[in-house]
């Protein structure tokens, strides 16, 4: 472990900044990359080799996907037909809501879904006179849940799909279970504790007054000016013949990274929209921040220093496969809640790789451990998903100011709760497996 | 319902009116009052006391919505007469919502009625401006266009997004020329106008209308460079109150432009004196406005002689605890 040193701190001071949001991620870690590349720890080429390209592939193709989409409004009409089914009905907007959230959540990245959904379910709470915070909170822990489901839902599954070579078929597999118990339980959870407040409202003809136009409201803003039907049809089109792409993924020996970005361009191509408009809406600086992740990382396993960190701390537990299994998964939970659980993940990707050479775990359960604790740990705090992180930005700018302590109160139980469903799965499935 | 809740119901209609006008909003409003009877879990006991929650404070709406108040005071009249006692949920809701409906089929006749009635005042060759163009005002141009075949042109003064899509969708569906400005810059194009057609929210007792922002510069300017001004509305926009008791919303707001602070007050609507509206075009026809407005009947209370426009009429015991707002 010659020259270790320098890689180690300039990892640990681009995870604080990170962490700390000192400076910008994408930036951060670019930064580091940068240190490294002018002392001549690495070299460009070297560095450049080191990025995963399959991942930043899929990321690039799905945003550019979702950013048309976006902009031909079918969202929007998503959320004011579930508005609408709602009736003002406190408990059904929970509920429609969440499992709209879930949903999109799976197939799209949890930022994109919650930038849909949280300014409909703030007005929407707002205008029947509720508290919107626990609204606000709910779809940001749920998106969380929906996004681990799959292969592109979440940025950790897209990380270990690629990196480990995981299909979405896989993912979906291996994952629906655990997600669909824990979506259910923590709904149920946020439901029980706070039930006064999603108390039905069918006993005032006046607050379904206001719900009746509230919706009006909401359908003439958030529908009448935004709907491009063509680009709608197009955009969902594409979006359904990627998802086919990645389930037949097997057959056509595609890899998801591939089919999202030719996906992409295809519509880029038969959708005429102003390409160049259409690309700044692709989260460039989060591409860059994975990319220079990847670089630091990278560094850090050809140091040696990932192998001595599986050693002195994961390897030490012992070949337990069970006890292996819920270090991952619970290590997992807890560090993702309090660190960004992107670089967390590239940084556990060659430790469990390290663990199952040392001792072999069928059917890739210590990847499903580490893809369920990386996701569900995101909701302990409100630091530990960008989805949580955006979902109290917009609460915020529409006035409903939640603190950290009001998002852990909910989020640290749900992660408790999701991070013991999915012990039980896992063990289950290991007994099954042994 | 608490302050809160009144502001925010507030809120919602005059968003909505500045949106959709107060055509569509008055039978906005009606339907939801359909949807809310629908929805309502209450005993036969509860259901006036929720009633009359709800109407009265629609009743104090700001502005106040005075085609909604009478058409409330038609339904109530209904309710005092039909609801009996010893009906049940089922039928209560079976006879208010009927009669609602009664009421919206009132108003969009009276509407079919006043776009009838404003046919014959688009010419061939004619520049129509219109201001805040209302549901009454867009079917006027399409009829003239569809049904006459009269060839005209239309200035758009342009003053929400949302408004002005409504209605240029509406004039490119019927194929009629059109031009879209901001409203300050109709002094780039006054010369060519014929004509100005507005709506109104109210027509006020003190002869004056209250209308959306914007229209009392608009009308001023079409005054000046003697553009006819229209104004087409039916009767249930008149009102037995004065402008100043129309409940227009007036904010009062901290500002700041580079180091200056100051506190800015705004107002909901506009008020523009009949005296410059050249053609008041209702559902009996054009009326003028010296004198001889006609608004719905006045109630007069038998023993204070007091007229009740925004309070409940109170025939029998149909909604008995209902005071005079």
């Amino acid at each position: 472990m010659d020259g270790v040193l320098v890689p180690i701190l300039v990892f640990l001071a681009v995870y604080a900044a990170i962490t700390f949001e000192l400076i910008n991620k994408a930036v951060a870690a670019l930064l580091g990359v940068m240190v490294l590349l002018i002392i001549h720890i690495v070299s460009e080429h070297e560095a450049v080799a080191l990025i995963d390209f399959e991942t930043i592939m899929l990321l690039l193709g799905m945003m550019s996907i979702v950013a048309i989409l976006r902009k031909s409004g079918v969202f929007s009409i998503l959320s004011v037909k579930i508005a609408a089914m709602t009736k003002g009905n406190p408990l059904k907007i929970l509920i429609l809501f969440s499992i709209v959230t879930a949903v999109l959540s799976a197939f799209l990245d949890n930022v994109t879904t919650v930038l849909i959904i949280i300014p409909i379910i703030i007005e929407l709470a707002k205008g029947m006179g509720l508290d919107p915070k626990i609204y606000v909170i709910s779809q940001a822990v749920i998106s969380n849940i929906g996004g681990t489901a799959t292969l592109i839902g979440d940025p950790p599954n897209i990380i270990i799909g690629s990196k480990v070579g995981l299909t979405f078929n896989q993912f979906v597999g291996n994952l629906t279970i655990p997600v669909v118990i824990s979506f259910v339980v923590a709904l149920a959870y946020i439901w029980f504790t706070n039930r006064d407040k999603f108390k039905p409202i069918d006993t005032s003809m006046a607050k379904l007054f206001n719900i009746q136009l509230l919706l009006e409201k909401i359908h003439s803003e958030f529908v009448n000016t935004r709907i491009d039907k063509k680009l709608m049809v197009k955009g969902l089109a594409c979006l359904g013949i990627a998802i086919l792409l990645f389930v037949t993924q097997t057959i056509t020996k595609m890899s998801p990274g591939v089919v999202a970005v030719f996906i992409a361009m295809i519509l880029f191509v038969i959708s005429g929209v102003d390409v160049e408009h259409m690309l700044e809406e692709v989260e460039w600086s989060t591409l860059l921040f994975f990319a220079g992740l990847f670089i630091l990382v990278g560094v850090l396993e050809h140091k040696g220093v990932i192998d001595w960190v599986a050693h002195k701390v994961f390897l030490r537990i012992g070949d337990n496969p069970y006890v292996m299994v819920l270090t991952v998964l619970w290590v997992s939970g807890i560090v993702s809640g309090f660190l960004d659980n992107i670089p967390f993940t590239i940084t556990m990707i060659p430790i469990v790789e390290l663990m199952l050479e040392a001792t072999p775990i069928p059917n890739n359960i210590l990847w499903w451990a580490l893809s369920l604790g990386a996701c569900f740990g995101g909701n302990l705090t409100m630091i530990g998903a960008s989805a949580n992180i955006v979902s109290v930005g917009i609460a915020k700018q529409s006035k409903v100011d939640i603190s950290f302590l009001e998002f852990m109160k909910v989020g640290a139980a749900v992660t408790f709760i999701t991070l013991i469903i999915s012990s039980i799965f896992l063990t289950f499935f290991l007994w099954v497996s042994l | 319902m608490n302050k809160d809740s009144k502001t925010s119901m507030y809120k919602l209609i005059r968003d909505l009116s500045d949106v959709q006008g107060i055509a569509r909003m008055t039978v906005l409003c009606l339907n939801a009052f359909i949807e809310s009877i629908r929805q309502l879990k209450c005993t036969r006991e509860q259901f006036d006391s929720l009633y009359k929650e709800l109407a009265h404070t629609v009743r104090k709406a700001e502005p106040n919505i005075i085609p909604l108040m009478h058409l409330l005071e038609y339904f109530e009249q209904d309710m005092a007469r039909e609801l009996k006692p010893e009906m049940d949920m089922t039928a209560v809701r079976e006879v208010t919502i009927k009669s609602i409906e009664q009421r919206i089929a009132q108003f969009k006749r009276n509407a079919a009625t006043v776009t009838q009635n404003g046919l014959s005042y688009v010419e061939n060759n004619d520049v129509i401006i219109v201001h805040s163009a209302s549901t009454v005002v867009t079917n006027i141009l399409i009829q003239a266009k569809e049904k006459l075949g009269r060839n005209f042109k239309v200035i758009i003064l342009d003053l929400s997004p949302e408004r002005t899509r409504q209605t240029v969708q509406a004039l490119r569906d019927a194929d009629i020329e059109y031009l879209v400005t901001p409203d300050h810059n109709l002094s780039h194009h006054i010369e060519g106008a014929t004509k100005i057609f507005v709506g109104a929210m109210t027509i006020t007792k003190d002869q004056k209308i209250v209308a959306p922002v914007g229209t009392a510069g608009t009308v001023s300017i079409c005054r000046l460079h003697d553009v006819k001004v229209h104004l087409f509305a039916n009767t249930l926009h008149f009102s037995h109150r004065d402008s100043t008791e129309q409940n227009i919303f007036k904010v009062k707001e901290d500002a700041q432009i580079g180091m200056v602070d100051f506190s800015m007050t705004t107002h909901s609507h506009d008020l523009v004196s009949l005296r410059f509206i050249d053609h008041i075009v209702t559902e009996i026809g054009e009326v003028c406005a010296e004198g001889n407005l006609i608004a719905p009947p006045v109630r007069v209370r038998p023993s204070t002689g007091v007229e009740e426009e925004d309070s409940v009429f109170v025939p029998h015991n149909a909604f008995p605890e209902m005071s005079p707002a």
